[in-house]
């Protein structure tokens, strides 16, 4: 294909994905999908090779194409069917994400189809324990609704049993209904962009064969990237901060060996299952190594399985990075994601110190708080919380910014304090936090809360014992705290856990720094 | 020539452009235009330039500028201190602690236009009640410690001044006495969120000195009587008094764009279509806009770069592609155009000083140019364009003639790309909507890309390389003025709308319009839920809400409580009466067979097959094949598939 069809083609297709997502944006009641775009959509060919991504969020990444390949495994796609899933062991990430999908058929009678495409959105609850199903959990079971494969909406409509099950296992089921409608929505109207671009005829079939030609054209940009790169082989070690369901010290281990334009990503030897909800799926695992070689690539590079071509990934199965059911999993969508992107990250600092910065923060700094039961109503609330990025041979980390697998917004204070019974005391960057370097780390955030009411709180984070790391002679950035002040006295809080906060009470979150790059000049 | 309002004094409409100066001036006697070469330097002397190649030294002045745009992207501003609640003096520096750059390795943000913060000592709550007093001594301190920054602008927010000011206004009383320009939030916008607002307040002094320099300058070149009548363009497709301005920079951050945005909602109500896009497109970007209705669509925010504030303004998509884009082949393969363009200086590579090979080049080798730009003025160097593509086509294994259509091609699927984003993200059907296309490039590439998304009609105005400053000439006067309403108690909507009404007729008034009309909107949501609809005020607006709700979202629950979180009252008026709009005779339809012709030599009836080129001063509109050109009644032409 020449160089013009190439670029029309990657427009094309890119267009669809981008159609989809704001469709789905602009439908969808959930503010996870409203306000912080936690959603992604993209193109697949007839064989489930993702062409063209939406990109929002980076976790989705890897998650993407499995569960698609999930669902031409498990299922017979017909025109006009819906398939959903959201389970972590079958390509999900965390029972929230839920993946919608739909073939494009040459004809009414087709058997396979010439493109799939798929929707994912991370809805506000689905079910379980807590509500928001995000709470870590002793098992899956406990975290919400597993959703396998399954056929969801026939010529159009929802199965009606399906949907019932579904509903009746939701907190919020008119806008369950509502979000899905979304995606179901913008599944459709990608159809018809596909078919229309596409005209008549042989036209889904040669529309295909370009989007094969889109995937090759993203190898060549990984590759040459890489290529570019010095080779080399290395191996990383990065500590957990729980142990292993056996009790033993949990880490993942990495060996990384890029040679010409191929890069060996091998976790052999990484732990297997923890508790806290820390294991990731294996789709968690897959993104982001999906991340950490976009992110190699020119600015432009397009998102699609092309970036793949020349990695061999290996993770071993039930580890903690492929965990089985009925392992819990919301931390390791949140936090071990970003544990998998810091042994990326230092490997890749150990064979490219000029190219690399330092591991940053390493944790969302996930919190949550809502009512205690004794009467209170307010809803429960949720956010992420930036923190400090690593020194690099560019410059200083950046202060308090979001990193690797997500990049949600911050709540503004006024909006905040006029929905729940709170005061923010203070919000700033955590001077003195980043590692010290030739190019220091960036600070974290302080956040500061009172509670108006009893609230109960629930953290979970990481990097509050292990402080992310410096390199080539940088120093580590400072680790996490939390506080909780009562009457002028701080009591230092365990990162991942849950307590009753009385009023009056102060939350005080400390994030941690970005690592150093390069030995500190002598003062 | 357009049915137009007449003007009883000469009224001229100039727009400040990165490359051109224009001006539309119209009296009793008719119209006069120019294009004259901006001067960034010293934009006065090209505004002045062109006020006196039309003789409008004496006429109202119209304007739309991109003085403070310019500050903003050059970051050549006002060192601006930012005064906040004590605890909060970062809130510049960590924004919504987003990247901007998803992939990037060393993730960032743009540093804030503010350079230093001072905190205040005293708190509101979200109801706008003081919870901590704000002491005499404080404000004392506060003011000496600002001054120790040596600010040449000032900006504060305080958190919940949208709704509860008094604090935010005693600090501003309290640093007027450090003689530089002081910017309260809560008069730059009603947002209730302390970073938007802040943002508003930082841009509007960071702009403000700038600004008013500018416009000091350009009014002492004003004849007395026109200095008073002075007028600028606002980001949503209004004008506003001199006075104003200083009052509220930020609303004119997008004035360009708005004016444009403007002159297009105005043709398509005189060619009575019932929707329609705007497409702009200049040397470096295209910017498209969905116009829908009787007004110019307006959104609450506008974006300058990478920085934002909350004033109404224009809804419009940009996209990094325009005449001057670079086009190049990425690490893969593909054929690129933009974003990265050639600017004014060099320019393209036909313009003869060494510049790459753009997209302009590639409509000169591919016939949609004529040898010289600007009527002749403005010669091109076609065999620098030649030896440009000769380069790339080699790279790219294919002939000169394949890559310049190529280019084309990819121009067209990028702005294309626009007009999606614009129609479909937000439920409409682009194949439903003429598409008016103007600004230097936009003739020339608007059939090929409304053949892309099945638009039927495309609408070339007169002089469209003139009509943002045309947009400026005919926008009406705004104002509009919007209140929080308290969460909780039934709030007297009607109060709040008499409130906010009289004080937008008094500006309006008292800025000399006429007619005035108003329109009352309320912003509401279901109660828990973060995000609103818009419904006009009026007795039943719950009902209109839920509808609302239901068309936009899918869903509505009429059961469920409603809050109204602000009301906004908008008003328009102009400062002479204006004519109704005379309907469109029809013409006589004549075949005219020619491939190249200038503008002013075809008549209303005129019919052009494709492909053809139509020139004139400001702009060449390109007739692909299978299309047809018809010049209307009133001179504007409209393309569409040949029958």
């Amino acid at each position: 294909m020449d160089a013009v069809d190439l670029a029309l083609t990657r427009d094309l297709l890119e267009s669809v994905a981008d159609e989809m997502a704001a469709v789905c944006v602009r439908t969808a009641v959930s503010p996870n999908i409203k306000e912080r775009r936690d959603l992604s959509a993209a193109v697949f060919d007839g064989a489930g090779v993702m062409v063209a991504h939406a990109a929002h969020i980076p976790v989705h990444l890897g998650a993407m194409p499995l569960s698609v390949r999930a669902v031409l495994n498990d299922l017979t796609l017909r025109p006009g069917d819906v398939a959903l899933l959201n389970d972590p062991f079958r390509g999900g990430t965390h029972l929230p994400d839920v993946t919608a999908v739909r073939g494009v058929f040459a004809s009414p009678r087709a058997r396979t189809p010439r493109f799939v495409l798929a929707v994912r959105a991370h809805h506000a609850d689905i079910g379980g324990a807590e509500p928001g199903s995000m709470a870590p959990q002793g098992d899956v079971f406990a975290e919400g609704l597993r959703i396998p494969p399954l056929i969801w909406q026939r010529g159009g409509t929802p199965e009606p049993g399906v949907q019932r099950l579904l509903m009746a296992n939701m907190r919020d089921p008119a806008d369950r209904a509502a979000d899905l409608a979304a995606q179901a929505g913008a599944l459709a109207l990608g159809e018809q962009r596909l078919r229309a671009m596409a005209g008549q005829g042989q036209g889904l079939a040669k529309l295909a064969r370009r989007g094969g030609a889109l995937v090759s054209y993203a190898a060549r940009m990984a590759s040459r990237a890489l290529t570019d790169l010095p080779d080399g082989r290395v191996q990383v070690r990065v500590p957990l901060e729980v142990p292993t369901l056996a009790g033993a010290p949990a880490a993942i281990r990495l060996s990384l060996t890029k040679l010409g334009a191929c890069l060996r990503v091998d976790f052999a030897g990484t732990s297997g299952p923890v508790g806290e909800s820390l294991n990731a799926p294996e789709a968690v695992t897959r993104s982001a190594v999906y991340y950490f070689v976009r992110c190699l690539c020119p600015a432009d590079t397009p998102t699609n399985d092309g970036l793949l071509h020349g990695v061999d990934l290996s993770i071993p199965p039930g580890s903690l990075l492929a965990a089985e059911a009925p392992h819990p999993v919301a931390g390791g969508n949140v936090e071990t994601s970003q544990r998998v992107v810091d042994a990326l990250w230092l490997a890749a600092a150990k064979l490219w110190p000029r190219t690399m910065p330092a591991p940053g923060a390493g944790s969302m700094s996930n919190w949550t708080f809502g009512p205690t039961g004794d009467g209170e109503s307010f809803p429960t609330y949720y956010e992420t919380l930036p923190g400090g990025a690593g020194g690099g041979p560019a410059g200083p980390g950046h202060d308090a910014i979001q990193q690797h697998m997500t990049n949600t917004s911050s709540t503004p204070v006024e909006v905040f304090e006029s929905r729940w019974p709170v005061r923010v005391e203070l919000m700033a960057r955590r001077r003195g936090s980043g590692g010290a370097g030739k190019q220091r780390g960036g600070a974290g955030l302080t956040r500061a809360v009172r509670f108006l009411s009893p609230a109960r709180v629930g953290l979970l984070m990481t990097r509050h014992t292990l402080p992310p790391p410096g390199v080539a002679g940088g120093k580590p950035g400072a680790v996490g705290r939390v506080f909780r002040v009562r009457g002028g006295r701080r009591t230092r809080l365990a990162p991942r856990s849950s307590q009753r906060f009385e009023a009056g009470d102060v939350l005080r979150i400390e994030t941690p720094g970005g690592g150093g790059w390069g030995r500190p000049a002598r003062r | 020539m357009p049915a137009m309002t007449r003007h009883a004094v000469a009224a001229v409409g100039i727009d400040t452009g990165g490359t051109f100066t224009d001006a539309v001036l119209e009296d009793a006697a008719g119209r006069r235009t120019t294009k004259v070469p901006s001067t960034p330097h010293a934009p006065e002397e090209a505004f002045l330039h062109a006020l006196t190649a039309v003789d409008g030294l004496n006429a109202r002045v119209r304007h739309g500028t991109t003085v403070g745009t310019n500050a903003v992207l050059t970051r050549r501003g006002a060192r601006v201190v930012f005064v906040t609640t004590a605890g909060f003096e970062d809130l510049p520096w960590l924004g919504r602690g987003v990247r901007a750059d998803l992939h990037a390795l060393a993730p960032c943000r743009e540093a804030p236009l503010a350079v230093a913060a001072v905190g205040v000592r005293a708190r509101t709550g979200p109801a706008g009640r003081a919870e901590q007093a704000l002491e005499p001594e404080e404000l004392t301190r506060v003011a000496a410690s600002v001054r120790a920054k040596r600010p040449e602008a000032v900006a504060v927010c305080l958190l919940h001044a949208a709704r509860g000011p008094a604090h935010e206004r005693r600090v501003g009383r309290a640093l007027r006495a450090l003689g530089v320009p002081v910017y309260l939030s809560s008069t730059a916008s009603a947002d209730p969120r302390e970073g938007e607002r802040g943002a508003t307040a930082i841009l509007a002094a960071y702009v403000a000195p700038t600004l008013r320099r500018y416009l000091d300058a350009v009014a002492r070149g004003l004849a007395p009587s026109s200095r008073a009548a002075l007028t600028l363009m606002r980001s949503d497709g209004g004008r506003m008094a001199k006075r104003e301005v200083f009052a509220q920079p930020a609303r004119t951050l997008l004035s360009g764009p708005a004016a444009g945005v403007s002159a297009a909602q105005d043709l398509a109500r005189r060619h009575a279509l019932p929707r329609a896009m705007s497409f702009d497109v200049g040397g470096t970007s295209t910017d498209v806009a969905w116009i829908e209705g009787d007004d110019v669509p307006v959104r609450a925010a506008l974006q300058v770069g990478p920085f934002s504030a909350s004033v109404p303004s224009v809804g419009i998509e940009t996209v990094g592609a325009g005449g001057g884009s670079l086009i190049w082949l990425d690490s893969g393969g593909a054929l690129r155009v933009g974003p990265q363009s050639a600017g004014a200086v060099p320019g393209p590579a036909c313009y003869g000083q060494g510049g790459g090979f753009t997209l302009t080049d590639a409509w000169l080798l591919g016939g949609r140019l004529p040898e010289a730009l600007l009527d002749g003025a403005h010669p091109l160097d076609a065999a620098a364009a030649e030896r440009g593509a000769r380069v790339l086509a080699r790279a790219a294994g294919t002939s000169v003639r394949a890559l310049c259509e190529g280019a084309i091609q990819v121009a067209a699927a990028s702005t294309a790309r626009a007009l999606r984003l614009a129609s479909v993200a937000h439920g409409h059907d682009p194949r439903e909507a003429g598409l008016i296309a103007f600004g230097g490039a936009g003739p020339v590439l608007a059939a090929e890309t409304a053949a892309r998304l099945g638009m039927p009609r495309v609408y070339i105005p007169v002089d469209p390389g003139l009509l943002a400053a045309e947009g400026a000439l005919r926008a009406p006067l705004r104002a509009d003025a919007t209140e929080l309403v308290g969460a909780g108690r039934r709030p007297d909507l009607g109060a709040v709308r008499g409130r906010l009404e009289k004080g937008v007729r008094r500006t309006l008034e008292r800025e000399g319009a006429r007619g005035v009309r108003v329109r009352a909107d309320l912003e509401a949501r279901y109660g828990g839920q973060a995000f609103t609809v818009s419904v006009p005020l009026s007795v039943r607006w719950q009902a209109a809400f839920h509808r609302q709700h239901e068309r936009r979202y899918g869903f509505a629950t009429p059961a469920r409580a409603v809050e109204v979180v602000s009301v906004t009252v908008r008003g328009l008026g102009r400062e002479g009466a204006s004519r109704r709009v005379a309907p469109l005779r029809s013409v006589r339809t004549r075949r005219v067979d020619r491939r190249a012709v200038h503008r002013a030599d075809l008549d209303p009836g005129a019919r052009l097959r494709g492909p053809a080129r139509i020139d004139e001063l400001s702009g060449t509109t390109w007739v692909p094949k299978g299309w047809q050109a018809d010049v209307l009644a009133d001179g504007v032409l409209r393309l569409g598939r040949a029958r």
